[in-house]
Parts: C-alpha cells; sequence; structure tokens
C-alpha cells in the first residue's frame, strides 16, 4: 500500500459504498477492490467480526511485530462495523486494555485513525 | 589504606559500607575517583535519550543532580544498596549493575518531570517534544503515564482503562474532541465526559509530580 495508508483506504472504501461517483486511479482502485474483499469476509456474519476483536493480545505486542501492524480486519471491523450493541460492550474494554499495555499498537491505532477521520473529512467537504 | 591501584573490588566495597571503619572516608574518596565520571557518563547518554533540553531544564543542572541523587541512594542506610551487589570479584559487573542503577535512578527523576509537562498548558511544547524522541524512550514514558494514572485511580476497571484511553487519545495523539466523538467506540459520550475525564487525570498526575523542585 505504497503512498496511500490504510485508514485513507478505509475512509475511501467508506465513502465510495455512499457516494458511487467517487472514482480513484487504477492503483488504488485495486486496493479498495482487495480491501472490499476483507470487508465482505468480516461482516459477514457476527461471528466472523467477533474472531477479529476476540484475538486481541491480552499482553505488550513485541515492537517487531505489533498486532495491529497491517491489520486490515480488525480496523474494517473497528472503523465499519463496531458500534454500541450491547453485544460490543465487551469488546471495547478488550480493545481499551491492550491499548493501553502496548504502545506499538497504540502507534499504529491513533495514526489509522487519524488518517481515516482526516481522509472523510476532505471527501465530505469536496462532496458537499 | 592500600595505594588506590592495589585495593579490590571487594575490599574498597567493605570500606564504604562500614560507616565505623576507619577507612570510611578515604574508601569513598577512592570510590568517587574511580566511578563518578562513568556514572555521569551514563546518566549524561540518558539524559540525550529523553531529550533534556528540551524540557526548559538545564541540561548540566540536571546531570548534576541525578549524580548526586545516586550517589546518596549509595551512601544511605550504610550503603544498604552496594552491599546487595554480590560478584565482588567481577569489575565488568559491578560496572553493569552501576550503569543499571544509574538509568534507574535517571528514569525515575526524569518521569517526574515528564508528568508535569503532559498537564502542562504548552501541549504543543510536549508533542514536538515526543516527536524528538526515539521510540524506545516513548514508549517508556508512554508506560510510565499510563501506570502512574492506573495506580492512582479508583473505580471499577473497565471504567480506569477507557479513561486512560480517552486522556492518551486526547492529550498524547492530540486527538480532538470532534474526532474523539467519531469514533464508533465514543458516539454515545455524554457531554462533559471528556472534560471531567481530562481533568480528574490531569489532577492525578500533577499529584504525583508535586514533589519536584
Amino acid at each position: 500500500m505504497s503512498g496511500v495508508r490504510l485508514g485513507q483506504l478505509i475512509a475511501y472504501l467508506k465513502q465510495g459504498r455512499l457516494l458511487s461517483q467517487l472514482r480513484f486511479n487504477s492503483d488504488i482502485e485495486e486496493m479498495l477492490e482487495k480491501l472490499e474483499e476483507r470487508y465482505h469476509a468480516v461482516s459477514s456474519s457476527f461471528r466472523v467480526s467477533q474472531k477479529v476483536l476476540d484475538s486481541m493480545p491480552l499482553v505488550p505486542c513485541s515492537p517487531f511485530n505489533p498486532y495491529l501492524d497491517k491489520n486490515e480486519d480488525f480496523f474494517l471491523a473497528y472503523l465499519l462495523l463496531f458500534n454500541n450493541e450491547e453485544r460490543m460492550q465487551e469488546y471495547h474494554y478488550l480493545i481499551f486494555q491492550h491499548l493501553n499495555h502496548c504502545y506499538w499498537c497504540f502507534e499504529i491505532f491513533y495514526n489509522t485513525l487519524k488518517d481515516y477521520y482526516n481522509t472523510n473529512h476532505l471527501l465530505s467537504i469536496s462532496n458537499n | 589504606m592500600k595505594d588506590s591501584k592495589d585495593i579490590t573490588l571487594e575490599v574498597l566495597l567493605e570500606y564504604c559500607s562500614n560507616r565505623k571503619s576507619p577507612n570510611w572516608e578515604k574508601g569513598w574518596r577512592l570510590f568517587l575517583q574511580k566511578y563518578k565520571m562513568y556514572i555521569y557518563k551514563v546518566v549524561s547518554k540518558r539524559c540525550t535519550a529523553w531529550n533534556v533540553s528540551r524540557l526548559n531544564l538545564q541540561f548540566s543542572d540536571v546531570v548534576n543532580d541525578i549524580v548526586t541523587e545516586i550517589f546518596i541512594l549509595f551512601v544511605e542506610n550504610d550503603a544498604k544498596i552496594l552491599q546487595s551487589f554480590r560478584a565482588r570479584d567481577n569489575e565488568r559487573m559491578f560496572l553493569a549493575w552501576l550503569a543499571t542503577v544509574s538509568n534507574r535512578v535517571t528514569t525515575r527523576y526524569l518521569q517526574r518531570y515528564f508528568s508535569k509537562a503532559i498537564v502542562d498548558e504548552e501541549m504543543e511544547d510536549f508533542r514536538d517534544y515526543l516527536k524528538g524522541l526515539e521510540s524506545n524512550t516513548r514508549w517508556e514514558l508512554y508506560e510510565t503515564i499510563v501506570e502512574k494514572i492506573r495506580s492512582a485511580s479508583g473505580g471499577r476497571k473497565r471504567k480506569v482503562e477507557r479513561d486512560i484511553h480517552l486522556f492518551m487519545l486526547y492529550n498524547w495523539a492530540d486527538f480532538s474532541e470532534p474526532m474523539i466523538r467519531s469514533l464508533p467506540v465514543f458516539q454515545d459520550l455524554g457531554n462533559r465526559v471528556l472534560d471531567n475525564v481530562i481533568n480528574r487525570i490531569r489532577k492525578i498526575l500533577r499529584a504525583s509530580s508535586s514533589d519536584l523542585v
């Protein structure tokens, strides 16, 4: 995903689904197609998205292999599927706990979310 | 007393550990002569890694303060800490042990300043400061702040972890309130909750740094 980061791609995917007139260059379109496949896989049932969140480590990660590094499934589940349903409440705590214990995942987490938020914001402005 | 070159580590530590010994003062003079510069170098290296000069602190003052703290630690309670070192026939291991103790004292000293820095109004400076740190040092600082908040917070564990996460998103990661509220997990966050969490944790960190000069 050279040049385009995961948070940006997820924002493109979200906005692209809502606003079909969005078009990107062929490289990004290819990445988006693959990401959309992952999205459909993760969203196919609650059990699948549950499994993504269940695999959150209980201990801090190694700096060389943090759990959230290039973890498309997690960010797709967190940003596009996660909500305030009661059955999701348990996962809130697991995520808070891991990110508070694991600096490496926290760094990846907030950078990805910043990219997602800023890209969403820019796309919303340009579409209004 | 023997010539300094003839004194073994074991004998030197014995001299330094017994305040009533006639060799106590001379023992400490020799200890300073042999190890003070080494300790200075370890402390200076650590202070450089933690980017001390960005904290509006005088580098040399900080290093001197820390080295003084280290020697006070060694001398107090009849050199209890020095006595705990076992491999008295091994100079290399002693140097490694000195470096470990020096690094720990330095880190503890600097962490008191960071607790204060993160609650200061000058958050821009704090974030610039973070950018200048190596990743391992950022990691240490992050763990320290989280642990301080966790140990001082009462109440339900789930709420404490949520509050820590909110505070670090806001202060460390520079998330605005709209950004935090856009996250799926925080969309129903009450109006005053974020403010209350940030203020409460700032109080905790301010209290923990109140022993600074």
